[in-house]
C-alpha cells in the first residue's frame, strides 16, 4: 500500500518536472537532498570533498535524465543511488583523487600532514573497496552501516530470513575485506 | 540476534557530514532548475519552430501553386458559313449538334434557299447523295442543278469527280458543244 502511494506520488512529481515543473522538483531535491549526501558521504568512505562533488554531479544527471527515472522499478532515492554509486566509480577510475588538491577532512579534525594522507589513502581504499562490491552486497553493508538497521530489519524489508541476511552479511563483509586488503 | 563482531566495521560505519544543510545546498538547486528551465524554453522553441516550419512550407506551396504557368487557350476563329433559317422553314437540325455534316437533303434545301451559294451546295449535296446516300437520283437531279448554274470552267473534269459527275459533265460539254455547233 505504501508502495503503491509511493509509485503514485513520485511518477506525479517525475512528470510534473518533466512538463517544466520547478516546484516539483524542488520537491523531489528537498526530500532527497540529506540520504543521498550521507550515501555519498559514506561511498566515499568520509572524503567530503569527493563526496560534494558526488553530490553535485548526482544531481546534474538527475535533471538531465529525470525521464529515464521509473517509479514502478524503484525509489526515487534508490534510482539516485544508482546513479551516485556510477558516479564514484567513475571518479576513482579517473584517478582524480592522487591530484593532492583535494583536502581530508575526517570529523572536522584538522590532522598533521602525514596521518593526513593516511588517512586519506586508507579512505580512498574504503571507497575503491566499495565500489568493486557486486550491488546486493554493497545494498546489505548499506543497510547495514549507513542506515543502522539490525539483521533483523534487514530481514523483514527484504523478506529473507535472518539467517539468509546474516549469511550474506558476512558473505559482503569477507568480499570488502578482501578487496580491501587486495590495495594494500 | 547476535551479530558477529568483525574489525572492519570501523571503515565501514558511517562518518557523518560536516554539516547538516551545506551553503552549497541552494546553489545546486538553483543549478538544476536552471537547467529545468532550459530545457523547458527548449522545447517550448522547438514546437515554436515545428509550427514556424510547417507555416513557412504551407507558404512556400502556395507560392508554388501561383507560380505554376495556366493554362493559356489560343482560340483559333475559323469561317463556318452561316446557316440562314428561314421564319417559315421549320428548324431541321437541333441546335446541339452543329458538329454533325449535314445531311444530302439539308444541303439541297440551303442550295435552294442561297441563290449566292447554290453552285457550292448543289455540288455538294450530290456528292452527299452519291458518296453516303447512295441515292443516284437524288445525285443526279443536284449535279444537274449544279452543272447549269455553274460557270465554264467547273465544268471541266477534275480527278475528285466522281464517275457519274464526269459522265454529266461530258454530257453537259457535248450539248454545249452541239449547240454551238448548229449556231
Amino acid at each position: 500500500m505504501e508502495s503503491s502511494e509511493r509509485v503514485w506520488r513520485e511518477r506525479g512529481l517525475r512528470d510534473a518536472v518533466l512538463a517544466g515543473d520547478e516546484q516539483a522538483w524542488c520537491a523531489l531535491y528537498a526530500a532527497s537532498f540529506d540520504g543521498l549526501r550521507s550515501y555519498a558521504q559514506w561511498r566515499c568512505a568520509g572524503l567530503s570533498d569527493l563526496a560534494h562533488e558526488v553530490v553535485q554531479e548526482t544531481w546534474l544527471v538527475a535533471v538531465r535524465r529525470i525521464r529515464s527515472f521509473a517509479p514502478e522499478s524503484g525509489s526515487f532515492a534508490g534510482w539516485l543511488r544508482g546513479i551516485a554509486a556510477n558516479v564514484v566509480r567513475n571518479h576513482l577510475r579517473r584517478d582524480s583523487l592522487r591530484n593532492g588538491q583535494l583536502q581530508t577532512i575526517r570529523n572536522g579534525a584538522v590532522e598533521p600532514p602525514d596521518s593526513r594522507l593516511e588517512r586519506r589513502e586508507e579512505a580512498e581504499r574504503v571507497a575503491r573497496a566499495l565500489a568493486t562490491l557486486p550491488e546486493h552486497y554493497e545494498a546489505v553493508l548499506r543497510a547495514k552501516y549507513l542506515e543502522g538497521l539490525s539483521v533483523a530489519e534487514i530481514a523483514a524489508e527484504r523478506s529473507e530470513s535472518a539467517k539468509a541476511v546474516e549469511s550474506l552479511l558476512t558473505r559482503a563483509r569477507q568480499a570488502f575485506r578482501d578487496v580491501y586488503e587486495k590495495g594494500e | 540476534m547476535n551479530e558477529i563482531p568483525d574489525p572492519l566495521d570501523a571503515l565501514l560505519r558511517p562518518i557523518s557530514p560536516s554539516s547538516s544543510s551545506p551553503v552549497w545546498k541552494g546553489a545546486l538547486l538553483a543549478r538544476t532548475s536552471r537547467t529545468l528551465r532550459w530545457r523547458r524554453r527548449g522545447r517550448r522553441l522547438s514546437i515554436a519552430a515545428g509550427l514556424a516550419a510547417c507555416y513557412a512550407a504551407g507558404l512556400f506551396s502556395m507560392l508554388l501553386l501561383q507560380a505554376e504557368p495556366r493554362v493559356v487557350v489560343h482560340e483559333k476563329i475559323v469561317y463556318r458559313p452561316a446557316e440562314t433559317k428561314s421564319e417559315t422553314q421549320p428548324q431541321r437540325e437541333t441546335p446541339t449538334t452543329p458538329e454533325r455534316p449535314l445531311t444530302a437533303l439539308a444541303l439541297e434545301w440551303q442550295a435552294a434557299e442561297n441563290p449566292d451559294r447554290s453552285v457550292e451546295l448543289y455540288r455538294r449535296a450530290g456528292d452527299r447523295y452519291f458518296d453516303a446516300e447512295n441515292d443516284l437520283v437524288s445525285a443526279v437531279r443536284c449535279y444537274k442543278r449544279f452543272l447549269s448554274e455553274c460557270k465554264a470552267e467547273e465544268l471541266q473534269i477534275d480527278p475528285n469527280d466522281n464517275w457519274l459527275l464526269v459522265t454529266l459533265k461530258n454530257a453537259r460539254l457535248e450539248e454545249r458543244r452541239r449547240a454551238n455547233t448548229n449556231s
